[in-house]
């Protein structure tokens, strides 16, 4: 092991947890937030301690703070990792800027403006958001994706001799 | 004019392999060699990709509702107001899905990487005992504290449910810690094949001619 594998390692890592919680997030939370207004109060009733944008907001930079830490790591050996690497930290800052121009205007009617607005276009407004939230999902996958072929690529530049081909060496 | 070079001649004399030069050298082309071994390789790298994307967003899953949705539970009109905002779906039909699909994703990985390295059949093996342990505390620990905070009537002491949810968070905290040893060892399994499977060709880096 080493800096530019665990580098590695970690990005991979926060970007698959941002991606299960993203999933949750589209699976569990999205759908009942259908049923506007009354939905909408049990979720500002029930997000009262806590809501999904502190956790996001902590996760986020962090994976993308440990992708800028792996591509610095893995800038100069393999180019196609430093791609791939900066493809994924790309993708990242674009899944952020789905959150700011899309999920942000939409949240802010969804959880905290007053529920003015009739039940059908709080209902459409929360479809939006859940279709959003699928792009944001594909966006994280694809970065998930380059990450962890990126970090095979780093296993197997890294390997030493006896690593490879370990079934015809006596490392078994 | 034409000039005819044969593969296992194109190949026999790269410049990192020298120490491999007689395993290039023989009738048959070398890139038949590679693809003799890559199916196998690809299909053991690939069966060890998706526990791991399982079971990291298992991981990613339960953070979020341990950061997210325990801290909530204050008090009984906030376990009302939980029940209330989960009517068409709720955590538990997310976790009994995924937990599933990642015990079949590593056993198949386990399948696919018995024979060729040790290490890594055992660490796939750990990999999958701690997620049926994850499995058995669901069902004994966690199951009967679901059922008292978002299934049975909510009559008792307000104190009494506030150690429901300090039992539940020490609970999700072990489980979390399981979850995260199973995606080290999964992790460090997939870089094991990786380099196993890594093509006789892929040079190391500071000499690469891929770049």
């Amino acid at each position: 092991m080493n800096l530019r594998m665990i580098s590695t390692a970690i990005a991979l890592a926060l970007s698959a947890m941002l991606l299960g919680a993203g999933v949750y997030e589209s699976v569990v939370v999205a759908p009942n937030l259908q049923g506007a207004p009354s939905s909408l109060e049990h979720a500002r009733g029930f997000y009262h301690a806590t809501n999904p944008g502190i956790f996001f907001r902590v996760l986020s930079p962090g994976t993308q703070i440990l992708l800028l830490l792996a591509l610095v790591c893995n800038w100069a050996p393999v180019p196609l990792t430093r791609w791939r690497l900066a493809g994924a930290l790309a993708l990242a800052i674009l899944g952020d800027v789905v959150t700011f121009k899309f999920h942000y205007p939409r949240n802010t009617i969804l959880f905290n403006g007053p529920l003015t607005l009739p039940a059908a276009d709080l209902d459409r407004v929360a479809r939006e958001w859940a279709l959003g939230n699928y792009a944001r999902i594909a966006v994280i996958l694809t970065a998930m994706v380059l990450v962890m072929v990126s970090m095979i690529r780093i296993a197997r530049d890294t390997a030493s001799g006896e690593h490879r081909y370990s079934s015809s060496s006596s490392a078994r | 004019m034409k000039t005819e070079i044969s593969h296992s001649t194109q190949y026999a004399t790269l410049p990192d392999a020298s120490g491999r030069a007689e395993e290039y050298r023989g009738n048959r082309p070398t890139s038949d060699l590679g693809r003799e071994r890559s199916w196998g390789g690809t299909l053991r790298l690939a069966s060890s990709f998706l526990p791991l994307l399982l079971l990291s967003m298992l991981f990613g899953a339960s953070s979020f509702q341990l950061a997210v949705d325990a801290p909530n539970w204050t008090g009984v009109p906030a376990l009302e107001r939980y029940r209330a905002f989960y009517p068409v779906i709720n955590p538990g039909t997310f976790f009994q899905t995924l937990l599933p699909a990642a015990l079949l994703a590593l056993l198949a990985a386990l399948v696919c990487n018995w024979t060729p390295i040790p290490a890594t059949r055992w660490r796939l093996s750990g990999a999958l005992a701690l997620m049926i342990l994850v499995g058995v505390l669901t069902f004994t620990f966690h199951f009967p504290r679901n059922k008292i905070l978002f299934g049975d009537p909510l009559t008792r002491p307000a104190a009494y449910y506030h150690q429901v949810v300090t039992e539940w968070v020490a609970g999700d905290y072990v489980r979390l810690a399981m979850i995260l040893t199973a995606v080290a060892l999964v992790a460090v399994s997939m870089i094991r094949i990786a380099r196993d499977t890594a093509s006789r060709e892929l040079p190391n880096s500071n000499t690469s001619g891929a770049r």
